[in-house]
């Protein structure tokens, strides 16, 4: 049993090269610190992962971390949070994943799971309490992630929330780029190339049994206090409460009215003439198709659902209800607008297992290069027309296993686009990182946009403000101001880094700070107040800014890409710009946050204020260490 | 004799879109459209103003307590165009204008 409430106090360590695992204890003084899941990986990355070592060499790490609040009876606490060096950016990943596996791991005794070195042949990792073995997992190579996970539950004689299996599909095997590591049916890790990663360790999946350990509280009548509060508040708070009976289906809608649902590849933000609207409101999503509950660890949201297609040529599939951004990426950024094609798409690429973000810039960009003659019929082997779920699902197999060119195609966005060059270069949506934003049309949503160039996980770092007024922000933050929505991005920041350190859903800590707060107060025992906690997400941001600058990723790649930076030319946002307005919200953004604009570094005076001294030497050099 | 003049009745169209349905006793689908009569000079806030009014739900949600000003949770277009880009919560309301309510989304 572990020394501090709240923790189990280790973290498991399985060095794939030699075969051995171990644990380390994760001390009292880093819980408080570096609190867990984000936090957590940050500072065994920038310790442990040197400018030198790939996303694909041996050295790098792959930390699958959980934290305080993981296990226990608050909603959305099984949460995971991936965090390597990224085969999409060569930079620090943050990705996260809900489901079963931050409480398990727990329950069996651990903190975080660190895979490192490269095992010989493909293995997977079994984690049964203190029992952690690596076993033979060739007969599950080329199996998708919902087959390996009922192979593993079949051989294991396990089922439903006995046993988390995080695996990747044959995407991460043959190490595409958007490689993601899916878990429980449904959830999915998929950022920066996570997946690729795995399969460049030659790890199949993790599974954990779940533990017999107990996990201990401070305050537990404190604690079902807070838990009591946060439903409460989900339940009631105007925006939550569609997300608590709707989960996130609402997005389309509500988007498109906003001129931000990405529609074919960005050339569009207007419906097709004569689609049926109602079909893709909320309730409508959810009771067009049968439907059954699948939530996570203590969640009492109606927010994830398993789906029974209900028409075409895959009537009757059970497949995972999408999120949004699934019904985007496998649908609207593509062409795609009939729900049970797009959902099956959905699935396919959780089975597959790559970015569904990704996915949707990558295919939209290659059917808009096939309708413009940019990408022949021969080039790629086949004719791909807007709306082909079919067609799609050829493309997304061509890729996973690095067929004809699908090889190309599996290197992102980004750099397939460079690759072909001319003007299919610019119609490609991608951070000049090399990452890709999520399922939105962020001209539309620009502190999106702005978060996502400067962002240092893979993806956006700060998300939509929530609570702003907690935060000395009015509540209202218009979308296209260029003072507000930097200055917005920059104070919320470290918000996001601190909740995905928790071992929670990011969709049930949308709560006030000071609620957040007294959860992990009462969890813990420590007295923790917002303050404290927005240091502590903003030394995770900037530990992630600092490896990103190690690895040669500076300012001077903090822009989107031509299409991704363009101009609206239909839709509530028509002729609106907002690379009219980019140097001005980047000069904002860095004084809020306390970097260097030149150089894009932290200041020393920043760096001191977030307890990182350690770091001024290494980003600014000896004097300036002995200066402060 | 003086000639009787009829004034005739200037409007605007509010209306809420799908899941901002619920905040005037929707079921979260599809839209509701609600004519309000507009006074000479009422602006956007005025107008919003007295019709949230008369829904307590949405006055909940439109408005921030604290400041008196929009709040976190709608987002507006005003004639097919994001509040911001042609008008401001101060710019005046003129006879047939389009005024639409829409949840802010959640991401995910």
């Amino acid at each position: 049993m572990s020394d501090s409430y709240a923790y189990a106090g280790q973290i498991l360590r399985v060095d794939l090269s030699a075969g051995k695992t171990w644990a380390d204890p994760f001390t009292p003084e880093d819980q408080r610190k570096y609190i867990g899941g984000a936090g957590l990986g940050a500072k065994i990355l920038w310790e442990e992962v040197p400018p030198e070592v790939a996303w694909d060499d041996p050295g790098n790490r792959l930390i699958m971390a959980t934290g305080p609040l993981a296990g226990l009876p608050i909603w959305g606490t099984g949460g995971l949070t991936v965090v390597t060096r990224g085969a999409l950016t060569g930079g620090a990943t943050n990705t996260n994943a809900n489901g079963f596996f931050g409480a398990n791991i727990k329950l069996c005794g651990y903190d975080a799971l660190v895979l490192q070195g490269r095992s010989e042949g493909w293995v997977y990792v079994h984690i049964q309490d203190d029992r952690v073995e690596l076993k033979d997992a060739t007969h599950l190579l080329g199996k998708d992630t919902w087959e390996t996970q009922q192979a593993l539950e079949s051989e294991l004689g396990l089922s439903g929330h006995q046993l988390s299996v995080y695996s990747i599909g044959p995407a991460g095997e043959n190490l595409v780029r958007f490689a993601a590591i899916q878990g429980d049916y449904g959830h999915v890790a998929s950022k920066n190339g996570c997946g690729a990663v795995m399969g460049s360790k030659r790890v199949k999946a993790v599974v954990i049994e779940r533990g017999g350990k107990g996990i201990s509280v401070a305050h537990m009548k404190a604690l079902y206090a807070a838990a009591d509060e946060i439903a409460h508040n989900l339940q009631n708070d105007p925006s939550t409460k569609g997300l608590y009976l709707y989960g996130t289906l609402g997005g389309v809608r509500n988007l498109h009215g906003m001129g931000a649902l990405p529609i074919r590849n960005y050339t569009t933000n207007v419906w097709p003439d004569g689609l049926e609207t109602k079909k893709w409101e909320g309730p409508s999503l959810r009771e067009g198709f049968d439907h059954r509950g699948h939530q996570c660890n203590a969640c009492g949201m109606y927010h994830c659902h398993m789906q029974v297609i209900s028409s075409g040529p895959h009537k009757g599939a059970i497949v995972d209800e999408p999120e949004y951004e699934g019904w985007s990426g496998a649908g609207w950024a593509t062409g795609a607008t009939e729900p049970s094609e797009v959902s099956w798409m959905n699935t396919q690429l959780d089975r597959a297992c790559v970015d569904v973000n990704e996915w949707g810039w990558l295919c939209g960009w290659v059917m808009e290069c096939q309708e413009k003659g940019y990408i022949s019929e021969s080039d790629l082997g086949f004719r791909l027309e807007w709306g082909d779920i079919e067609g799609a699902n050829r493309l997304l197999q061509m890729i996973s296993r690095r067929e004809g060119m699908g090889d190309l195609l599996a290197e992102g966005v980004k750099r397939a686009s460079e690759k072909v060059g001319g003007e299919a270069a610019d119609c490609a949506i991608y951070t000049m990182k090399g990452d890709s934003p999520r399922g939105h049309d962020h001209r539309a949503r620009w502190e999106e946009m702005l978060d996502t160039c400067t962002g240092g996980g893979g993806t956006m770092d700060t998300a939509p403000a929530v609570q702003p007024t907690e935060f000395g922000l009015p509540a209202r933050i218009g979308a296209q101001d260029p003072d507000l929505v930097p200055l917005a991005v920059g104070t919320m920041r470290g918000r996001r880094h601190f909740e995905d350190s928790l071992g929670a859903c990011v969709f049930t800590t949308r709560v006030r700070m000071e609620v957040l707060c007294r959860s992990i107060e009462a969890a813990t025992g420590w007295d923790i107040r917002r303050e404290e906690a927005m240091t502590a997400g903003r030394r995770t941001a900037t530990l992630f800014r600092a490896f990103n600058l190690r690895c040669g990723i500076g300012p001077e790649l903090e822009r989107p890409s031509k299409r991704y930076g363009s101009t609206p030319v239909d839709g509530p946002l028509k002729g609106v710009s907002i690379m009219d307005q980019w140097e001005k919200m980047l000069d904002i953004w860095y004084e809020t946050v306390g970097y260097d604009r030149a150089t894009g570094r932290p200041t020393a005076e920043t760096l001191a204020a977030l307890d990182l001294e350690e770091l001024i030497e290494p980003l600014w050099g000896k004097e300036a260490a002995a200066r402060v | 004799m003086r000639a009787v003049v009829a004034e005739e009745k200037r409007t605007v169209v509010i209306e809420l879109l799908a899941w901002a349905t619920v905040f005037v006793g929707g079921d979260g689908s599809e839209s509701r459209e609600f004519s309000e009569e507009i006074l000479p000079g009422d602006t956007i806030r005025a107008v919003l103003k007295r019709h949230s009014r008369r829904h307590r739900d949405l006055n909940h949600a439109l408005w921030d307590r604290g400041s008196d000003d929009l709040g976190e949770h709608i987002e507006i277009a005003v004639n097919d165009a994001i509040l911001g880009i042609n008008h401001t919560l101060e710019s005046e309301v003129v006879d047939g204008d389009r005024i639409i309510l829409m949840g802010q989304y959640m991401g995910g």
